[in-house]
């Protein structure tokens, strides 16, 4: 709701200065002597309600509570299965655990991912929304990292190069 | 005490041998640095590089360690600090007093060949996928295992050194170079188990020609492969004196979890096993009047 001042097509925009007092998407816009150009009154301020900085609950998403996180790497895979070692997040007093599990287990699109070294997330909870039974989710992501660049590998190789200059030549 | 480091040996980069080396060789300002020469070639030094600027290397401890020790000794100028090791490396021979000397058994000349070939396989090009890069298990071949003599005591130490039948690497390469009667090494009554006990770390003439007979035996547990084995255990039992293991291999740690994340787990997972990482500790002093002490920690398992 904006309560903005409208400015005729005639004004010169050269000649207004913007003040802009935000509240939440309001802005005013007033005369260089504080009126605009037309008018000879005090401009109005209207207050305005503050905005409204309390995150709003979408009641129609699912909320996650989510027990436990682990981050992962691959060790060995093969086309049934593969064998992972878990870094408990959530608790780490826990000690790495080897896991095999089923590459059903692993969505489709992250197939392709599982390889020896790869990483990944995995976490295990519930999700229960408004209109949702609860339900337990165990949901095991893959990280895309980005690829080695050019310049990456080629810094690497000017380094590698001072690296054998140093300790590889008398 | 660590001014009185001379030598820092790491036998070979898997993590279990190499962890914490870096921080080792920074307060051991007066230790040289030994390692196998396979990683003192410029394919090593290639990979240390890429790890240096790599800011996405969250795991891979072991080629990060390496990539340390190689920054910080060039950050020191301090090339003379790493010495490169191989078969018949002597690193001392004292005479004078108590003769005193440390032999590198190993690696073979055709191990050394053999890693830096596999080095190779760790370099990247633009676009490769970044996964994580694991240090290969054939790199025990490349291991560093020592004989240590000191007056009358001797020692064998095993690192992770296997035998895999050829006569050009691994324990058969010690026994086919004649070794052990070209530098005379005396058999040992203290005996660092190879591999954690594994089969693969065994060979019939390390206990006919290198050892005692009965003599002390010790060796490090290697969860991930439930080494060493129960079978193993009793093997090495019958063959030593006694057996020092650094922490039980038996021994699972109590996981603190959610119940209903541990039913689903057991749902999901085919197969599960903790790694329990206690850390054991032996120690083997011995005087200049041939008296032995052994301490331990409360890991530390005996059988």
């Amino acid at each position: 709701m904006s309560t903005a001042i409208a400015i005729s097509p005639m004004e010169n925009t050269a000649n207004i200065q913007e003040y802009a007092h935000e509240y939440g998407e309001n802005k005013y816009r007033y005369g260089k002597t504080g009126t605009d150009f037309l008018s000879t009154k005090e401009p109005e301020i209207r207050p305005c309600s503050p905005k409204f900085l309390t995150p709003v609950l979408d009641l129609n998403r699912p909320r996650e509570d989510i027990k436990q996180r682990w981050s992962g790497k691959v060790i060995s895979a093969t086309d049934q299965e593969l064998t992972v070692r878990l870094e408990d997040l959530t608790n780490r007093d826990n000690p790495d655990e080897l896991i095999v599990l089923s590459r059903d287990e692993i969505d489709d699109k992250d197939q392709s991912l599982v390889k020896p070294g790869a990483l990944f997330y995995w976490y295990i909870g519930y999700r229960q929304g408004f209109k949702y039974s609860k339900e337990r989710i165990s949901i095991i992501r893959f990280r895309r990292l980005p690829s080695w660049t050019t310049k990456e590998i080629q810094e690497s190789e000017k380094l590698a190069e001072e690296y054998a200059n140093f300790f590889l030549t008398d | 005490m660590s001014q009185q480091v001379v030598g820092i040996l790491i036998t070979h980069w898997h993590l279990d041998h190499i962890e914490g080396a870096s921080k080792l060789l920074k307060a051991c300002s007066n230790a040289k640095l030994y390692l196998s020469g396979a990683l003192f070639t410029r394919e090593a030094l290639q990979i240390a590089s890429l790890y240096k600027k790599d800011v996405f290397a969250e795991t891979d401890k072991d080629i990060r360690e390496f990539g340390e020790i190689i920054q910080f000794l060039h950050e020191t100028e301090d090339r003379n600090r790493i010495v490169p090791v191989k078969t018949r490396h002597t690193f001392f021979d004292y005479r004078e007093t108590i003769p005193t000397r440390l032999i590198a058994l190993s690696p073979s000349d055709v191990a050394v060949t053999q890693s830096i070939s596999k080095l190779a396989q760790f370099a990247k090009k633009p676009g490769d996928q970044r996964i994580r890069t694991v240090v290969p298990e054939s790199e025990n071949l490349n291991a560093v295992a020592v004989h240590f003599s000191f007056g009358s005591f001797s020692a064998l130490v095993g690192s992770d050194l296997e035998e895999t039948g050829n006569v050009q690497t691994g324990w058969s390469a010690i026994f086919e170079d004649n070794i052990i009667n070209e530098l005379s090494l005396s058999a040992s009554s203290l005996f660092k188990v190879p591999h954690h006990g594994s089969e693969t770390g065994h060979h019939d003439r390390i206990w006919e020609d290198l050892l005692i007979e009965k003599p002390l035996s010790m060796t490090t547990p290697f969860s991930r492969c439930d080494l060493p084995t129960p079978k193993n255990i009793e093997r090495l039992k019958q063959l030593s004196s006694n057996l020092l293991i650094a922490r039980d291999p038996r021994a699972r740690n109590r996981i603190k979890r959610d119940n209903m994340v541990e039913r689903e787990l057991r749902s999901i997972a085919i197969a599960r096993k903790s790694i329990n990482d206690k850390m054991g500790h032996i120690r083997v002093r011995v005087s200049d009047k041939g008296a032995f002490d052994i301490s331990v920690n409360q890991n530390v398992v005996k059988f």
